[in-house]
C-alpha cells in the first residue's frame, strides 16, 4: 500500500511539474496559428522525454552516475566542459525568464509593483530551496502544479473537435506560403524543444541520486517517467486546444503571459482565472527552482564535487553558491526589464541546439552492458531512442536558422 | 521596412485589437477580477505603445508608404482606445 501511495505521489508530482513557461507560451501560440496541426509534435516530444527521463533514471539507479558525470566520461573534458558552460548559460537564461514571469503573475494577482513582487517571489523561492529537503521541494511544487489541470477542464468544456485532434497526431504540412511554412517548422521545433527542456530531466536524475535509488527503484522509475510525463503532456495538449478554440477564431496571437490565462475565463470565469494563475505560478516557480538547482548539480557532477540538497548548505558550498548565484544573477537580469516571453524563445532554441550533447551520452550509457549489466536498456528501447536521437539532431540543426528566418517566431 | 515586416506588424496589431475585444467581452460578462483587469490592460497598452513607437520612426521600402500609414493609423487608433 505504501509503495502504491509513493508511486501515485511520484506520478502526480511528475504530472504537476511537467509544464513550464515555454510550454504554456509555445503550445498556445501554435494552436492559435495552426489549429491542431502541430499536435503531433506534442506526441513526439512526449515519447522523446519519456525515453530520455527513463534512461537518466535508469543510469542513476544502476550505476549511480548523474547526467553530467556521464557527459564528461562520454564526451571528454573539452567537449564536456563546453556542454557544461552552455547548459548553465541556458539554465541562467531560463531561470531569468521564469523569474520575470513570476513577477508578471504576482503583479496580476496582487496589483503590487511588478519589480517588488519579482524580488519577493525570488526571495520566497530561494528560502524554500534553502530550507526544504529535496523530496519536499519536488512534492510541494509538483502537487501545487496540478492546478494547471484547470486548462484541461477548460479545453474539455470548450468542446474540441475530437476527430481533428486524432487526425493531427500524424505529422501533416497544412500550410501554404514560404513564411507560414518556416513558421510552422519553427513552432514544431519549439514545441518539441519545450517538452524536452533538459533541466527537467537533469533534475529528475539528480533527484534519483538524492533519494538514493537503486535497482529496486527501476520499476518506479519506469512508471513515474512514463505515467507522470504522459499525463503531464495532456495538460500541454489542453493548452494547444484552448489556443485553437479561443484564440484562433478571433485571430489572436497570444504574445503576453496574461493573455494565456484568458482561455479559462471564457467558460468558467473568475475562480478558474485564480486557479489558472496559481497553477502557472507553481509551474513557473518550479521551473525557476529547477534551473537554479541544476546549475549547481551540473557543476558539481562534472567536477566530481560533493553535492546533496539534503545536507546543510555549508557542507556543500560549491553546490550552494552555484544555485544561489544563478538565482541572484537571474533576478538581477530580470530586474533590468527583459521580457520573459522573448527570453524563453531564445532559451527554447538554445535548449534544442544543446540537447544532442546530453542526450547522446545518456543514450550510450544506458545501453552499455559493461556499465549497466543486465539492467541496460533493451534492444527495442535503444533502437527507438536512437531514432529520436536522429530527430533531435535534425531539430537542433534547424533551430537557429528557423529562428533567424522567422524573426523569432513573429506571425 | 520591407513588405514582410509590415505585414507582420499589421497582423500583430490586428491580433491586439481582437484581443482587446475579447478582453472587453470577458469584463462585460463580469468574469474577471479588478486586479487582473488593471494588470492585463497595462500590459496590453504597453505592447501597443511599443508597436506605435516602432512604426512612428520606421521608413517604408519604396512603394510601401500606404501600408506603413495603415499600420501607423491602426496603432494610433489602438493607443487612443481605452
Amino acid at each position: 500500500m505504501k509503495k502504491i501511495l509513493g508511486l501515485t505521489l511520484g506520478v502526480m508530482t511528475a504530472l504537476g511539474g511537467f509544464v513550464d513557461l515555454s510550454q504554456i507560451v509555445f503550445t498556445m501560440q501554435a494552436g492559435a496559428l495552426f489549429g491542431y496541426a502541430l499536435l503531433w509534435t506534442i506526441l513526439f516530444g512526449t515519447v522523446a522525454i519519456i525515453l530520455y527521463m527513463e534512461m537518466c533514471g535508469r543510469v542513476a539507479a544502476v550505476s549511480h552516475e548523474p547526467v553530467f558525470a556521464v557527459v564528461r566520461t562520454t564526451l571528454g573534458d573539452r567537449l564536456g566542459l563546453f556542454t557544461l558552460i552552455a547548459s548553465n548559460l541556458l539554465n541562467l537564461l531560463t531561470c531569468t525568464a521564469e523569474l520575470g514571469a513570476i513577477g508578471i503573475i504576482l503583479h496580476l494577482l496582487t496589483g503590487w509593483n511588478e519589480r517588488l513582487v519579482l524580488i519577493l517571489g525570488a526571495l520566497i523561492l530561494g528560502t524554500l530551496v534553502w530550507v526544504l529537503k529535496f523530496e519536499w521541494i519536488e512534492r510541494i511544487f509538483g502537487l501545487w502544479g496540478l492546478l494547471m489541470i484547470v486548462f484541461a477542464v477548460a479545453a474539455w468544456k470548450l468542446h474540441p473537435d475530437w476527430p481533428a485532434l486524432a487526425t493531427h497526431l500524424i505529422p501533416q504540412a497544412p500550410v501554404h506560403g514560404k513564411h507560414e511554412t518556416f513558421l510552422y517548422a519553427y513552432f514544431a521545433v519549439g514545441i518539441f524543444s519545450a517538452l524536452l527542456m533538459e533541466y527537467e530531466v537533469h533534475f529528475y536524475s539528480s533527484g534519483a541520486i538524492e533519494e538514493k535509488w537503486g535497482i529496486a527503484e527501476l520499476s518506479e522509475n519506469t512508471i513515474v517517467a512514463t505515467g507522470g510525463t504522459a499525463l503531464g503532456s495532456l495538460v500541454t495538449v489542453a493548452l494547444l486546444v484552448v489556443g485553437v478554440l479561443v484564440f484562433m477564431p478571433r485571430g489572436i496571437f497570444p504574445d503576453l503571459l496574461s493573455t494565456t490565462a484568458l482561455p479559462v475565463l471564457v467558460p468558467y470565469g473568475q475562480k478558474a482565472l485564480l486557479i489558472a494563475l496559481l497553477g502557472m505560478l507553481a509551474a513557473i516557480g518550479s521551473a525557476a527552482i529547477q534551473t537554479a538547482m541544476c546549475a549547481g548539480y551540473n557543476i558539481c557532477q562534472f567536477f566530481r564535487i560533493k553535492w546533496d540538497k539534503n545536507l546543510p548548505p555549508t557542507e556543500v558550498p560549491i553546490f550552494t553558491i552555484s544555485w544561489v548565484g544563478t538565482l541572484v544573477l537571474a533576478l538581477v537580469i530580470a530586474l533590468t526589464g527583459t521580457e520573459p516571453l522573448k527570453l524563453v524563445d531564445y532559451s527554447i532554441i538554445l535548449g534544442m541546439v544543446l540537447m544532442p550533447f546530453t542526450y547522446y551520452p545518456i543514450l550510450k550509457a544506458s545501453g552499455d552492458h559493461a556499465r549497466m549489466g543486465k539492467h541496460a536498456t533493451g534492444r527495442v528501447q535503444q533502437r527507438v531512442a536512437w531514432g529520436f536521437f536522429v530527430m533531435i539532431v535534425v531539430a537542433a540543426v534547424l533551430a537557429i536558422p528557423l529562428m533567424v528566418v522567422t524573426k523569432v517566431g513573429q506571425p | 521596412m520591407q513588405r514582410e515586416e509590415l505585414d507582420s506588424e499589421l497582423r500583430q496589431l490586428k491580433s491586439l485589437a481582437a484581443e482587446r475585444e475579447l478582453f472587453h467581452e470577458v469584463i462585460a460578462a463580469g468574469h474577471t477580477s479588478r486586479r487582473f483587469v488593471d494588470g492585463h490592460a497595462e500590459f496590453l497598452h504597453k505592447t501597443i505603445s511599443e508597436h506605435a513607437k516602432k512604426l512612428s520612426t520606421a521608413t517604408a521600402a519604396p512603394g510601401l508608404d500606404s501600408l506603413l500609414a495603415r499600420a501607423r493609423n491602426l496603432a494610433a487608433q489602438l493607443e487612443r482606445t481605452p
